[in-house]
């Protein structure tokens, strides 16, 4: 368990990670708006959407954010599993709306604990988690 | 440079900003002394740099991937830097990549997000602090 107190360098590179998690945020916003004009779930948007939720999985727990991480590496093997391009684009629109939500909290400096129990949250790990204990054929 | 030094030279290979300083921070309090390649390609150019106790790799990595440089390096003419140790740091830890790199001669293989703490216990014990 990192102390993030302890040194001024350690709290900056907190502070600067927690600064990008809002420049995630605008990144987000920019896909959800692409979603909305779009009106459908293209191939290009749900790559945007995948880099977006692969970079915050691969280092929000390192900052302090499990649940972030837990929630995005969740997104980002849903998009690995394909499971997403059968997504209605609503649901995609509302799993956008799930992950801001989860980045405005980080944004504050907690860990979005709360956004693991979204009921379509759950959904989706439950599908990964099947998809990924599945025997290979 | 005297032996001591070159026992605490780390190459770290990765492209995501905030962990490559996260890293940096954490091995530097530890006492080595951190160069950070932003991309595959530049990890290969600084290969013959300095000699290195230890070059930590990201996989997914713009221009060459990590196991594009863990090939260069393993099939390099030196000895010195085909034997060095390798840690393996990436957001892809699915069974098929970690063998993969067992193959390779990866000594050791940590999955991202990590503890930093962690991350320095493996390095030390990697180049036997």
């Amino acid at each position: 368990m990192i102390d993030w107190d302890s040194d001024p360098e350690l709290k900056k590179l907190k502070e600067d990670y927690v600064n990008s998690l809002r420049q995630r945020r605008e990144v987000l916003a920019g896909i959800v708006n692409q979603l909305k004009a779009e009106s459908k779930n293209t191939p290009e948007i749900r790559e945007s959407f995948q880099f977006v939720v692969h970079k915050i999985a691969g280092t929000a727990e390192s900052y302090g954010f499990p649940a972030l991480t837990e929630l995005t590496s969740a997104l980002d093997d849903y998009f690995d599993l394909s499971a997403v391009a059968e997504l209605q684009h609503t649901d995609l629109v509302n799993v956008a709306s799930m992950v801001d939500k989860a980045l405005e909290i980080a944004s504050n400096g907690e860990d979005p604990v709360v956004v693991l129990n979204d009921n379509l949250f759950q959904k989706i790990s439950v599908a990964v988690e099947r998809a990924l204990s599945a025997p290979k054929t | 440079m005297n032996e001591e030094s070159v026992t605490k030279e780390i190459l770290l290979a990765e492209d995501e900003e905030h962990i490559a300083k996260l890293v940096s921070f954490k091995l530097g309090k530890e006492g080595f002394s951190v160069t950070i390649a932003r991309n595959g390609q530049e990890a290969v150019d600084l290969l013959e740099a300095k000699p290195w106790c230890l070059v930590i790799l990201d996989i997914m990595m713009p221009i060459k991937t990590g196991w594009e440089v863990l090939r260069v390096l393993r099939e390099h003419p030196k000895e010195s830097i085909k034997e060095l140790s390798v840690l393996m740091l990436t957001a892809k830890g699915l069974h098929k990549e970690v063998a993969n790199a067992a193959e390779l001669g990866v000594q050791q293989y940590l999955k991202k997000p990590f503890d930093p703490n962690e991350l320095a216990q493996v390095v030390k014990k990697l180049v036997n602090l």
